[in-house]
């Protein structure tokens, strides 16, 4: 299966692996750049797209429920669709919008689409996220990163001079707390 | 949500759940809403957090790759020579496209689109959700309003005029494919919802630009939906 195989690009995507990344700008950065071109696009869109395009996957690639459905080239093109539709939608040209917007309707099927528009669902929430956690106080980012890292509480508490493991673990709740709030501030 | 709670979604995030423990916990995501909730922003906070880890590394991978991949375009030598006379031409054809873009048609959906009241409120008594929902959709802040009525649906799944909106919602955001799927649905499980769910569908296939697709769905509007009748014979009269 194609797609089990274009697993690997999402775990290198996941752990940084160059070689392997390398092998998706070989293989995709020529049909992508052709499209982006071909509908008003510069080299600097392209490569901007491209990034967008990289980091929406980085999201799946840390995603445990998100298994592959189809080769990860289809995912790329589609999501680099959306993405520059989306930038000439800001833009206000809309006739180029309706236009693209028809033909992908037309090469995608549903199921495609759908997946694509939940991708982007995520990379709006990471987005936000991204806000959010820079409101937090640096306490409470510090306690974060440290909790995501894998350090032992004792040796966060030690770090953080907290008095044990238990003030640890109240301070991580109270911190995602905050962290919830101001993320539900901003949808609301 | 209780620590066990949290506990457990820790443990599943991290791989360190069995598989039938893996197995329960998708099934009470399906079953629990508050549960299902807390998930996905622990989930999107994880991922965010995961990907920060490696944030400066895989900047680094892109950077490089970038310059190989996407070099900058080449300054054709001749520019520089013609550059006042480009610049005179172009500020005649921008003259140009503001005049056209004065006197452009607007596509025929935006010529059409009418999204009847639904009064979400009323139907739904009056709970703060469908309030918020109502309020956004109204303001024609559809992104907010797909956001809410997802919301409001999963609490009352079975509420027609709420798929109805979140249809228009997505229409508005060019999400055709998922809008057609609620209106299909809608057409074929609540009769008394039939001539609206005709109407949208004819909006869907106006917004893919397929005028005769939409005409075919408007003849089946029944006269006795005034409004939605008027407004399917003009556009069924369109050439």
């Amino acid at each position: 299966m194609k797609e089990q195989e274009d697993q690997r690009y999402l775990i290198a995507l996941r752990n940084g692996d160059a070689a392997v990344i390398r092998e998706l700008y070989v293989k995709f950065t020529p049909q992508m750049k052709r499209w982006v071109y071909d509908n008003s696009g510069t080299v600097e869109d392209a490569k901007d797209i491209f990034q967008e395009v990289l980091e929406t996957l980085c999201n799946k690639a840390h995603d445990p429920d998100f298994k592959l459905q189809n080769p990860i080239g289809g995912y790329l093109l589609g999501i680099c669709k959306y993405k520059w539709i989306d930038r000439l939608r800001k833009k206000r040209r809309m006739k180029e919008v309706r236009k693209l917007e028809k033909e992908r309707l037309e090469e995608e099927d549903t199921s495609q689409i759908q997946e694509i528009e939940r991708i982007e669902e995520e990379a709006l929430r990471q987005k936000k996220l991204k806000v959010t956690f820079s409101q937090l106080s640096p306490l409470c980012q510090r306690l974060l990163r440290l909790v995501s890292e894998g350090i032992s509480t004792a040796e966060i508490a030690k770090q953080l001079e907290m008095t044990n493991a238990n003030t640890v673990y109240r301070r991580k709740n109270a911190c995602i707390d905050r962290c919830r709030k101001l993320y539900q501030d901003l949808n609301s | 949500m209780t620590d066990e709670d949290y506990n457990l979604m820790e443990r599943y995030l991290g791989g360190l759940l069995t598989s039938e423990e893996v197995g329960t916990f998708q099934q009470r995501l399906k079953s629990d809403e508050a549960f299902a909730e807390e998930y996905q922003f622990r989930k999107s906070m994880t991922i965010f957090q995961e990907k920060e880890k490696r944030k400066e590394k895989l900047d680094g991978i892109f950077a490089e790759l970038d310059k190989e991949f996407f070099p900058p375009e080449p300054v054709p030598i001749y520019r520089n020579q013609f550059v006042r006379k480009l610049l005179a031409m172009a500020a005649t054809v921008a003259l140009l496209v503001f005049a056209w873009f004065l006197f452009q048609k607007e596509s025929l959906y935006e010529q059409h689109v009418y999204h009847p009241d639904f009064s979400l409120v009323e139907r739904s008594a009056g709970t703060d959700l469908a309030s918020e929902a109502e309020r956004a959709y109204i303001a024609k802040d559809y992104r907010e309003a797909e956001h809410k009525l997802r919301a409001y649906l999963e609490k009352d799944a079975g509420n027609t005029k709420v798929q109805l909106a979140l249809g228009a919602s997505l229409l508005e955001l060019d999400k055709t494919g998922e809008a057609r799927s609620i209106f299909t649905n809608i057409l074929k499980k609540s009769p008394g919802f039939k001539d609206y769910a005709i109407w949208y569908l004819a909006l869907t296939a106006l917004k893919e630009g397929k005028l005769e697709q939409a005409k075919e769905h408007l003849a089946k509007i029944s006269p006795s939906e005034k409004k939605l009748y008027e407004k399917a014979q003009e556009i069924i009269r369109k050439e």
